[in-house]
């Protein structure tokens, strides 16, 4: 009766949504024609306004996708030191950590990225007198430039060798480590390793003839007269501004689930590796972090998530990710709804996937001895 | 000092001086002084909160003394990380918790320091812990799980893990308290086992009967201090002092 | 065999220096550390004393102090937002006086913020109505105080409080809309994101229980529908989801449901507290020992009585720091409103520092108003922090 009820009901609604949709165009048709707008920020693509508003959304979501692969790396090392050091014995780093995340995480994410956008980095100075750290960093309020590499002739070869050595590397460190179960003592496996690894990529480096050069940016005059700054890996001040605030909100948060995480355990477990004479590196990577991992692993993957949906924050200051790119298609054309459910299913897709990969990795640590 | 004469021409291989350790504003050691001989068996005893526990940790450095000195194997307690993680290798010790590694595996948990701390190979090390763990009784459980064993068998296997380190000192925190009664006895053979094979051991433990058959020397503490120390005879034949007259009333 | 007797003179600099070598210099790394992170703080100390005192000009704020605080909200009309804010101001100071004793340490943290708003509101009427609505909160807490060993008085203040919290909806609403009052448009500053805020939770916490509720419901469809509600909403960002209530929202609405666009992203942002609402709710129902249940039911309870006295309140109770945690990020989240064009605290700071006389001027602006939010998050997690102890529970 209820069941009734409440399905007729639900009916009705959507009934009369789809009634109401009906008025509207639902087709992506719209999405071949030319954007006629461009993108202040661009990553492995080459778009141009004459390009269709497809392409227009891809780069929307290579942007969006950079800003999250980048931001997770980072805020995942910054918040775990962070936790780490809230855990600290030494008065001073354990206070300035706290400091740290009770500041950051309870002032809005909106305005840190506002304060470091308009604050910071459009602060500095315009291209001609860009800061010019050792030659290598020029920073301006259009641009942050910082040496990169370029590929050279060789690359592809060279890169293939590396890949080799680096396989080799592993198999004598699993070699050394099964020597070392089996014979006692320390065969500094992960060293030998490091070493092999590195004298098969210097070497054939120079023996390719330098694959990769160094890239560092330079100032310099075009024939019109005007200063720009060449070369080098630049980036944007809104994609910086958005990035360093999305990266210290949310490590503000990992390092309150490292440092519980941590704590959850008895402190018996550390006390009686401590007993048994491991060092302090021992117990920690021993014994701590992956009892501490199973208890981290869940809440660490909704902060990803939460990092993926805030990086939306950024069409504030107008860096063109996809709800930029969706707004701005609909300030334009209309087509509202059919551009929701495309980024809708972007995001559900990211989410996915980072979901998908967490879970893996929450198993293997979960089966790891019950 | 009640010690006598035939124990002082011994060597003692832990000495207290003094010692005293506080948190906060409460000061839970006043002061001790005490040495422990090779191949002794010290069992400490007193009521709850009379520090025994907090002495016993403080040989391991567990817990830090604020003042006295404790030179444990003729190496001296203080912050010197490398002296201290020698102690620790030299010294086992078992918990009332027993404390093992949830995800390790009972052999794990026995090798891993071993393997890690003393570099031995991983063979000697598996072959080392079976032997141990047929010492303690259980050798059929070395590929389980610490979760699925009885609480007196992850004690026992806490005991091969600290045998393991082949430690010259075996300190017990009141090893059978959690324990159900049925479990205590499987851990006090085990215990009487190695102290007839000589080891030095001290326990603190409520558990009278097994303490006097097995130790050597009796300490009773009370409110931070070394009320009274002596051989088993003096203490349950004839204790000098009202205090340690009283608790034994009250215990046996 | 003798040792030396090495026990230690415990003067007061002896302590100290005790303090110091243990938690500062206990090895070469740490004091390694200590070197480094210390001239870090002394360098960001510096910086932050020598701009607040000497190089910021903070009259930016005092000349928009309006601009921030109330938006475009019309001269004149300002009493209308007074006696819902003492309403706030009294029945926070009783509940929390019916639920715990003040500690020294929130004692200090409110007196910082008060004074902190005081500071720059203190010119004359506000100033005092400000002042006011403290000492009404500071009375409303002694009574609360006082109940605490008069059990009768103690549930009928309880009764009235609860019947506070549910009235100051509308009565908020009814004050500054009705009567001639001020349009949702002009609604502005700081006294819009307390407005979202509080309209966000409190349609958001209802909906989201009666969302968790069918969730765990037998009922298939029910599940469905309710299922189907939270993931959708969750499954995008909140900016998705106001400009939805923005595009897409009025072409759905009947011409009569067209309302103003404050109103219909409050409505989204309920909606989305909800959802999140009822997750947190969700993992509360399945922490309650099914026992419960059966017992109720076994004392011969209907199922509608055996969730409402028996399964949700223990549920709620388990999750009281998860709901105010995301009553913490609900309050930073009404910052979004400003991607929107609304003149909320931020929008106010922005138009106030593309003034031209303040150009250069927008980090007094944005850390005055970063500041705002900030005590407002803290002040709340930290009753959050106190009530936990008191009530007893865990962290889920």
């Amino acid at each position: 009766m209820i069941q009734a009820a409440i399905a007729a009901g639900a009916g009705l609604i959507v009934f009369y949504l789809v009634v109401k949709a009906l008025d509207l165009d639902l087709g992506y048709g719209f999405l071949s024609g030319p954007a006629g707008f461009n993108f202040s920020n661009q990553w492995l693509t080459n778009y141009d306004s004459n390009d269709s508003r497809l392409g227009a959304y891809g780069v929307g979501i290579l942007n969006t996708v950079r800003l999250v692969a980048i931001g997770i790396v980072m805020t995942t090392v910054l918040g775990v030191l962070a936790g780490i050091a809230r855990l600290s014995d030494n008065w001073l780093v354990s206070r300035v950590a706290m400091v740290y995340v009770e500041t950051i995480r309870n002032t809005p994410l909106l305005i840190q990225i506002v304060i470091w956008y308009t604050v910071v980095l459009l602060q500095l100075p315009r291209i001609a007198e860009a800061i010019n750290v050792f030659d290598v960093f020029y920073l301006s309020n259009r641009a942050l430039a910082l040496p990169y590499v370029s590929t050279g002739g060789n690359f592809g070869p060279w890169l293939i060798i590396v890949v080799v050595g680096a396989v080799a590397a592993i198999v004598l460190r699993s070699w050394l480590r099964r020597r070392e179960e089996r014979a006692g003592g320390t065969q500094h496996a992960t060293a030998w390793a490091l070493a092999l690894f590195a004298v098969v990529s210097v070497v054939t480096f120079f023996l390719t003839g330098t694959p990769l050069e160094p890239d560092t940016p330079s100032l310099e005059i075009s024939e019109v007269g005007l200063l720009s700054i060449i070369g080098g890996l630049q980036v944007s001040p809104e994609f910086a501004a958005v990035l360093l605030g999305l990266v210290i909100y949310t490590g503000a948060f990992i390092a309150e689930i490292v440092r519980s995480g941590i704590q959850a355990l008895p402190r018996g477990q550390d006390e009686a590796a401590a007993a048994l004479g491991l060092s302090g590196y021992q117990r920690m990577t021993l014994i701590i972090l992956p009892q501490a991992l199973r208890v981290i692993i869940p809440p660490l993957t909704n902060q990803y998530l939460n990092l993926t949906k805030n990086s939306s924050l950024a069409v504030a200051i107008a860096y063109p990710e996809i709800i930029w790119v969706g707004k701005t298609m609909i300030n334009n054309i209309g087509h509202a709804v059919p551009l929701f459910v495309l980024i809708f299913a972007t995001y559900l897709s990211l989410s996915l996937a980072i979901s998908v990969v967490m879970n893996t990795f929450n198993r293997r640590v979960q089966l790891a001895g019950r | 000092m009640t010690d006598n004469d035939s124990i002082d021409a011994r060597v003692p291989i832990i000495i207290c001086e003094d010692v005293t350790v506080s948190f906060g504003d409460f000061q839970a050691l006043k002061g001790i002084s005490a040495r422990v001989y090779e191949q002794e068996v010290v069992v400490i005893f007193g009521p709850s909160g009379s520090g025994k526990s907090t002495f016993i940790r403080t040989i391991n450095r567990l817990e830090e003394h604020d003042g006295g000195r404790i030179v444990v194997d003729g190496i001296e307690l203080n912050d010197d990380v490398g002296n201290l993680e020698q102690i620790r290798s030299e010294i086992g010790m078992v918990f009332q918790q027993f404390n093992l590694f949830p995800h390790l595996s009972v052999m794990r948990n026995i090798t891993l320091a071993p393997q890690k701390v003393r570099g031995v190979p991983k063979q000697e090390a598996e072959e080392q812990a079976m032997e141990l763990l047929e010492r303690v009784g259980i050798p059929e459980q070395a590929q389980k799980f610490p979760t699925q064993l009885s609480g007196g068998q992850q004690q026992r296997v806490a005991i091969a893990r600290a045998l393991a380190m082949k430690p010259k000192i075996m300190l017990f925190d009141e090893p059978t308290s959690a324990l159900d009664p049925e479990m205590i006895k499987e851990v006090l053979d085990v215990m009487g086992e190695l102290a007839h094979s000589g080891m030095t051991m001290m326990i603190v433990t409520h558990e009278m009967g097994f303490a006097r058959e097995v130790a050597d020397r009796f300490l009773f503490f009370d409110e931070g201090l070394v009320v009274e120390e002596g051989t088993p005879e003096q203490i349950f034949t004839n204790p000098k002092e009202d205090r340690t007259k009283l608790f034994l009333s009250q215990i046996l | 065999m003798t040792l030396a007797d090495t026990k230690r003179h415990s003067s007061d600099t002896g302590a100290a220096r005790g303090w110091l070598s243990k938690n500062l210099f206990s090895s070469p790394s740490n004091s390694v550390l200590t070197v480094v992170v210390g001239s870090f703080l002394f360098f960001v100390l510096y910086a932050a004393v020598k701009f607040i005192f000497f190089d910021a000009d903070w009259t930016i704020i005092s000349v928009n102090k309006r601009l921030i605080f109330l938006g475009r909200y019309p001269q004149g009309e300002e009493w209308r937002v007074w006696p819902p804010l003492w309403l706030v101001f009294g029945l926070g100071g009783l509940s929390y006086g019916l639920l715990a004793r003040a500690s020294r340490r929130d004692l200090v943290w409110l007196g910082v913020i008060l004074a902190f708003i005081l500071g720059f509101l203190a010119h004359g009427g506000v100033g005092l109505l400000f002042g006011g609505a403290t000492l009404f909160a500071i009375a409303a807490y002694r009574v609360g105080r006082m109940a605490e060993d008069r059990p009768r008085l103690r549930s009928r203040l309880r009764r009235a409080v609860i019947v506070g919290w549910l009235v100051l909806i509308p009565f908020t609403v009814v004050m500054i809309a009705a009567f001639g009052g001020v349009r949702p448009a002009l609604w502005g500053g700081l006294l819009l994101n307390v407005l979202l805020a509080i309209v966000g939770i409190g349609v958001g916490l209802p909906l989201g229980i009666l969302l968790a509720l069918a969730r765990a419901s037998s009922l298939p469809v029910l599940k469905a529908v309710s299922t189907a509600i939270i993931e959708v909403t969750r499954g995008g960002p909140l900016v998705a989801w106001l400009f939805i209530s923005r595009f897409v929202l009025p072409a759905f609405l009947p011409d009569w449901l067209q309302v103003d666009p404050i109103i219909s992203a409050m409505f989204i942002v309920s909606l989305f507290t909800g959802a999140y609402v009822a997750e947190i709710v969700r993992g509360g129902l399945q922490s309650v020992d099914p026992g419960q249940s059966e017992a109720a039911h076994a004392l011969g309870l209907n199922t509608f009585n055996v969730t409402l006295f028996i399964v949700l309140p223990q549920a709620i109770r388990a999750v009281i720091p998860a709901l105010i945690s995301q009553m913490i990020a609900l309050w930073k989240d009404t910052t979004l409103f400003t991607i929107l064009g609304f003149t909320d605290a931020l929008g106010g700071a922005e138009a106030a520092f593309s003034q031209t006389e303040f150009i250069g001027r927008q980090k007094e602006a944005l850390l005055f108003i970063a500041l705002l939010f900030w005590s407002g998050s803290l002040g709340m997690s930290r009753l959050s922090q106190r009530f936990e102890k008191v009530l007893g529970i865990g962290e889920r």
